[in-house]
Parts: structure tokens; sequence; C-alpha cells
């Protein structure tokens, strides 16, 4: 798991790269933190290079939803492969963030 | 299933029996315990009775294997024959792997090469092998997170056109079949908390069964093939 945190046209975008899984995700928790200290900007989880990701990385992604929402911001999630895709669409995640290809 | 933790309880109650002895209490056994259920494969025993001599080697001393006597009665084949019943044959047939975990998310990366090389090594395909993954990968997360248990054993077997991962801990008693399945109508952010690993859990899968067994949960995972 490899995640990079950078400022893209007034937007905050983090890039996942690699699984999200269980093993991988207080990794990911940490790492994630300085998006929970802005509260001035709209939120960009890319995904493009996220193979896959489980239910302990679906609560970090909704923890940053939540934040960024509750501070009258957008949270975006970018470039879904199929896979994760799919679990977005189950856990219920298409329909809360708005979704870039 | 009978299951290798009975298989330890019989050994270990008989241990005084002979090869012969416990290779007849085992039948017994099992028969007994699948009572009138249909035999799906045949059964193979092979019981060894190593005796220890005065100088702390075994009673063939240094002789191999191949030497020691026929008449030797230290080990006792046993094998019942399949009956009739309609199954499919391939090379994948009755295959089966073992991976024996720490009740650990430091272990969890060790499902990924095990289930997808089971799945795919099953003959299944395309993004199947990763979302059996994602299952395996839930109801073990859910027992290191809240079952307490101290090991937690997978078994992978394919019979009749399906692979099955058998996730066997000594954990809590915790049916995941049970559980009250997540309202997906809620918006997510406005669910109660958890309970997301136990719908992916459900969704990846074709099939689960739970067994609360000596002690044990036994959950089962099925995937057409």
């Amino acid at each position: 798991m490899d995640i990079t945190i950078n400022e893209q046209e007034g937007r905050l975008v983090a890039a996942l790269r690699g699984d999200l899984d269980n093993a991988a995700s207080s990794q990911a928790n940490r790492e994630l933190a300085p998006v929970f200290e802005r509260t001035d900007c709209d939120v960009v989880i890319d995904c493009t290079e996220l193979t896959y990701i489980s239910s302990s990385g679906l609560r970090i992604l909704l923890n940053i939803y939540k934040h960024t929402r509750t501070n009258g911001h957008t949270a975006t999630l970018k470039g879904l492969v199929e896979n994760v895709e799919e679990v977005f669409n189950l856990s219920g995640f298409l329909q809360l963030f708005n979704i870039e290809k | 299933m009978f299951g290798r933790h009975r298989i330890q309880q019989l050994v270990s109650q008989h241990g005084d029996s002979t090869a012969q002895q416990l290779v007849q209490t085992m039948t017994e056994e099992v028969q007994r315990f699948a009572a009138e259920a249909e035999q799906h494969d045949d059964i193979t025993l092979l019981a060894i009775r190593w005796n220890v001599d005065s100088r702390g080697y075994g009673g063939t001393g240094a002789r191999g294997r191949e030497d020691t006597p026929a008449s030797d009665p230290a080990s006792v084949f046993s094998r019942t024959p399949v009956p009739p019943h309609p199954r499919t044959s391939d090379d994948t047939e009755g295959k089966s792997e073992v991976l024996a975990l720490r009740a650990s998310m430091d272990d969890i990366g060790r499902l990924k090469p095990f289930v997808e090389q089971a799945a795919t090594e099953a003959g299944i395909t395309g993004k199947e092998p990763a979302r059996l993954r994602l299952a395996v990968e839930e109801a073990v997360a859910n027992v290191i997170n809240y079952g307490q248990a101290t090991t937690i054993t997978l078994q992978t077997a394919v019979r009749d056109r399906q692979l099955t991962v058998t996730i066997t801990d000594d954990g809590q008693p915790f049916d995941p079949t049970d559980d009250s399945p997540t309202d997906l109508s809620v918006p997510a952010d406005q669910r109660p908390p958890g309970g997301m690993g136990i719908v992916l859990l459900h969704q990846m899968t074709d099939g689960l069964r739970y067994q609360r067994s000596d002690g044990q949960n036994i959950l089962t995972l099925l995937k057409n093939i």
C-alpha cells in the first residue's frame, strides 16, 4: 500500500496504490491523517491504482467522507477499477461520494 | 465435517491401542458421525505405531522403512471404497490445502496467495479469485477483531463443482450466517458502524455454512466453479 497526498487545482488529492486490506489499514489510517487536518477544501480519493479494498479500508474512506461533508466540502472517488467499484457499489458508497472517471 | 480436532481427540484417547485397533475405532467413529449421510468421497486411513526402544530409536532400528518386515503389524492401512455416487471427475477433485494463521492482522497478507492460488487451481477465473479472497479476509478479520481466537485454520477443498474454504477458529461463538443483514437502503454514512464485512462475505460467495463444534467455529465458504 502506497499513499501520496497533494493539492491539485485547489482540491486535496489522496492517491491510493496497491491493496488496502486489513493488514494495510492501520498504515493507511496514519498516512491519511493530514486529510483530517484540512477543513478548507474538497477532497479527491484517487483510486486509479487501488487494486483491492476490504471493509477496514471502507471505514477509513467513510470517515474521510463524513469529515469533508461536515466542513461543507465535497468528497470524490476517482478512477475505480472493476473489483473496487463493485465493493463501493455494494457498500452504498457510489450514492455518497461524487464519482469521477 | 468430522475434522482434524475429532481425529486428534480419538488418537489421544486411544493412545494405547494397536494401529489395527485405532483404524477400527476411527472407522466406527466416522460411520457413527456420518449416520445416514451420503458418503461423498472414499475414506483412507493409515495408522502407524512408532515403538521407541531403549536407545531412543524407532523399533525398526537403523533399517529403512522399506526393510520393515511385512509381518510387523506396526502400520495398518484401511480403505473404504467410494460408494456409487454421481460426481464430476477432474484433476482438481478432492485436492485440499491447509493454511494456519495466528489471530493477528499481521498474518492477513498470507490469505491472498493462499486463496487466489486455490481458486485458480480449481479453475475459478477472472475477477472471482479476488472476490473470494475478499470474502475470506472479511471472515478472518471478523474472527481476529471480535472472536478472541488464538489460531485460525483455513482448508480448501474441491467437490461437486464447488470450491470450499473452511475457516476454523477457537474463538467466541459467532455465526455470520445468522447475523441480521445490514439494511442497505439506509445511506452508508447513517448506518451503525460495522456490518459491512458481513455484507461483503455474503455477496462474494455462493453460499455459507456455519457450525459450532468442539469449542470451535467452523465456517465454510462455497464458491461455484
